[in-house]
């Protein structure tokens, strides 16, 4: 089995679980992540921008076949995402995986790991593919926004996402 | 606020007041420009909670304004308008959007569109393959580290200077198609690495190149000024700053987080971050956010450009020769320094438009000579499926709306919503049968931007012309699309 048919595999399993979620925002793109605690909320934010870039399937008609995402030599890159709270981290971290795909040219596959380190600045380490990948992403994301962002945390941790497209 | 706390008031025709009070901290009214058949969409759709947050920015000055295209955005609403006091008021990256200076281009040419018509499938094909147009487009001009910091500090003047367009298109361009406060050296290395390859590209999402055909015209002064007639083919483009404008604003929000908890600025949203404008920050993403439109303005015109040499190669005819003159661009995300009559003073402020347009009246001495005693021309795009606007400046925007009007149709369905509704649908041919050529790059372009996915453009121009913030001059309607 290809990596790129477990990626398709890993993401229907993300969907039927419910970790994240596109909900409706009147111009832009808004997502709910929900998780059992910080380091998964952050990781399903990830896994969110992976599905809007790539449409590797988000369950929410944008989907695309596999003969449409880019092959190549797979690779590890790293991410990270430092701020004054969770939630300017969780958008740092957001915008700069957006920075790996649109700019640096990473077609992501799945996230490996996400750590916070002793100041919480936290670092998420991606798997992807390098290359000439801008045309195969589904849309432009111009950056996942502050507007009203509030992580709530408790037993459930949660929050939504408004990306500007 | 729930929704029963939206109390507007109805002011004037056309014209609502949402009362200070109506969220905490709100240090002037709201108000907002729309017909009484908007008004229940508008507050279904929580907008005016938006126009209430915009108040309570500080250094705000006479109202938080809204345009009756309208939407909910992220902090300002999409069709904000909003004037700071330069000395205590702030600047707000999220008051100006990710896309800064996006804008509309419009060129009229000489030609009719009955004596093309059979022709726009293999035009709009020729556009289509030439003008770099989709996600990640990048364009033929790789600019230098010089030649990049010229084109942001200089704009449409660096795509004239390569002799790529006239001069005569800066006399027709908002500003000149340059800011003066630019400073390359105040915009990062990442912003400038994705600005090099993207001068000359159309992008994706709403952005587009139309051909249109002049359907009506209800200002014959104006028209006449502006070089439009009844029955005429005209080209539209809109684009931004591309990826430079999203890197520039989101590097600043960045920043202004930090200078909202160290200044204790209290904020409903986070996304109004903000920093006075007279601070170091407040200055720094001004010198950028100058760059950024001035790098959009070079854009458009390098598409102009790009477009003005395909009608050369299709119709055989030098470009001059088809009439092919700018007739104006506009820029509807901006933040720009102007002065304007408050509480009886004649005051600079910062007036931030995010999905607005500026609309100056007759004899704006910014104005060029040939335009300076009709107003400035407005132009207001459509969806792919219906029509555009032309329009003209008022006094009434001056002394009302700090010279602004509505940006275009506004979207009633969201990206998801749309998609969903015209699942399975073929759009190509739907507008084929219409007699619109569409070609779009991206899979999911047409259905996310299908004409339905907006509000009737013409309702919003009625409006802003009941309020006579603006006066319709003339109707286009479209007869061939490119699509990111």
């Amino acid at each position: 089995m290809g990596r790129l048919t477990q990626q398709l595999i890993h993401y229907s399993s993300f969907i039927n679980v419910n970790m994240f979620r596109f909900v409706e925002h009147q111009a832009d793109i808004a997502v709910e992540l929900e998780a059992g605690d910080r380091k998964s909320l952050f990781r399903n934010g990830l896994e969110a921008v992976i599905a809007l870039l790539t449409g590797v399937p988000d369950g929410e008609g944008w989907e695309r076949t596999l003969e449409e995402i880019p092959k190549g030599k797979e690779d590890i890159f790293s991410i990270k995402g430092d701020g004054y709270d969770d939630e300017e981290r969780l958008v740092n971290l957001l915008n700069e995986l957006l920075n790996a795909c649109q700019i640096d040219g990473w077609w992501p596959l799945e996230v490996e790991s996400v750590n916070f380190s002793y100041d919480d600045t936290v670092r998420a380490w991606i798997l992807g593919v390098r290359g000439q990948v801008n045309r195969y992403f589904v849309r432009e994301i111009k950056a996942a926004t502050y507007h009203n962002l509030k992580i709530d945390t408790g037993a459930i941790w949660r929050t939504k996402v408004v990306f500007d497209v | 606020m729930a929704e029963d706390q939206f109390k507007l008031e109805q002011i004037a025709p056309f014209r609502w007041r949402l009362p200070k009070g109506s969220v905490t901290g709100m240090r002037v009214p709201g108000e907002i420009i729309a017909s009484p058949e908007m008004i229940p969409r508008i507050i279904n759709d929580r907008t005016p909670l938006q126009v209430a947050n915009v108040a309570t920015l500080p250094g705000i000055v006479r109202a938080s304004l809204a345009m009756p295209d309208i939407h909910w955005g992220y902090g300002f609403p999409i069709g904000g308008v909003a004037a700071f006091d330069l000395e205590e008021g702030i600047i707000s990256p999220g008051g100006v959007g990710y896309d800064i200076n996006c804008g509309v281009s419009l060129i009229r040419s000489d030609m009719k569109a009955g004596d093309v018509r059979n022709r726009i499938p293999k035009l709009i094909d020729a556009l289509f393959n030439t003008v770099p147009c989709g996600v990640g487009s990048e364009g033929r001009i790789k600019l230098s580290n010089r030649d990049l910091n010229q084109v942001l500090e200089t704009g449409a003047g660096w795509v004239v200077k390569q002799g790529l367009a006239d001069s005569a298109d800066l006399d027709h361009m908002e500003e000149r198609g340059a800011l003066g406060g630019g400073d390359s050296t105040l915009v990062s290395n990442r912003a400038q690495e994705r600005a090099q390859r993207q001068l000359g590209t159309l992008g994706s999402g709403n952005h587009f190149l139309e051909i249109q055909e002049v359907t009506d015209i209800y200002h014959r002064e104006a028209a006449e000024a502006f070089g439009l007639f009844k029955g005429q083919m005209v080209v539209m483009v809109h684009s931004g700053s591309r990826g430079l404008g999203h890197q520039v604003c989101d590097e600043a929000l960045k920043v202004m987080q930090g200078v909202v908890r160290r200044q204790q600025i209290d904020l409903p949203d986070r996304q109004l971050a903000c920093a006075p404008f007279k601070s170091r920050e407040g200055r720094e993403y001004f010198a950028a956010m100058n760059c950024a439109a001035n790098f959009a303005w070079g854009n458009r015109l390098v598409m102009v450009s790009l477009t003005r040499r395909i009608f050369e190669d299709f119709f055989k005819h030098p470009w001059p020769e088809l009439g092919l003159r700018m007739v104006w661009d506009v820029c509807h995300n901006i933040a720009k320094v102007e002065e304007y009559e408050v509480g009886g003073r004649r005051q600079k402020l910062c007036v931030h438009r995010k999905g607005a347009t500026c609309a100056f009246g007759p004899g704006n001495p910014t104005l060029p000579e040939d335009y300076r005693q009709i107003g400035q021309p407005v132009i207001i795009p459509g969806d792919m499926g219906r029509a555009s606007f032309v329009l003209v400046g008022t006094d009434r925007a001056t002394e009302t709306t700090f010279s602004s009007t509505c940006h275009g149709a506004g979207r009633i369905l969201s990206r998801k919503a749309a998609v969903q509704a015209t699942k399975g649908q073929d759009i190509v041919r739907q507008l084929a049968a219409k007699g619109i050529t569409v070609r779009a790059r991206g899979r999911w372009t047409l259905n996310e931007e299908v004409p339905e996915a907006y509000k009737d453009v013409g309702e919003v121009v009625e409006v802003v012309h009941g309020a006579g913030i603006s006066q319709k001059v003339a109707r286009m309607k479209p007869l061939g699309t490119v699509k990111g």
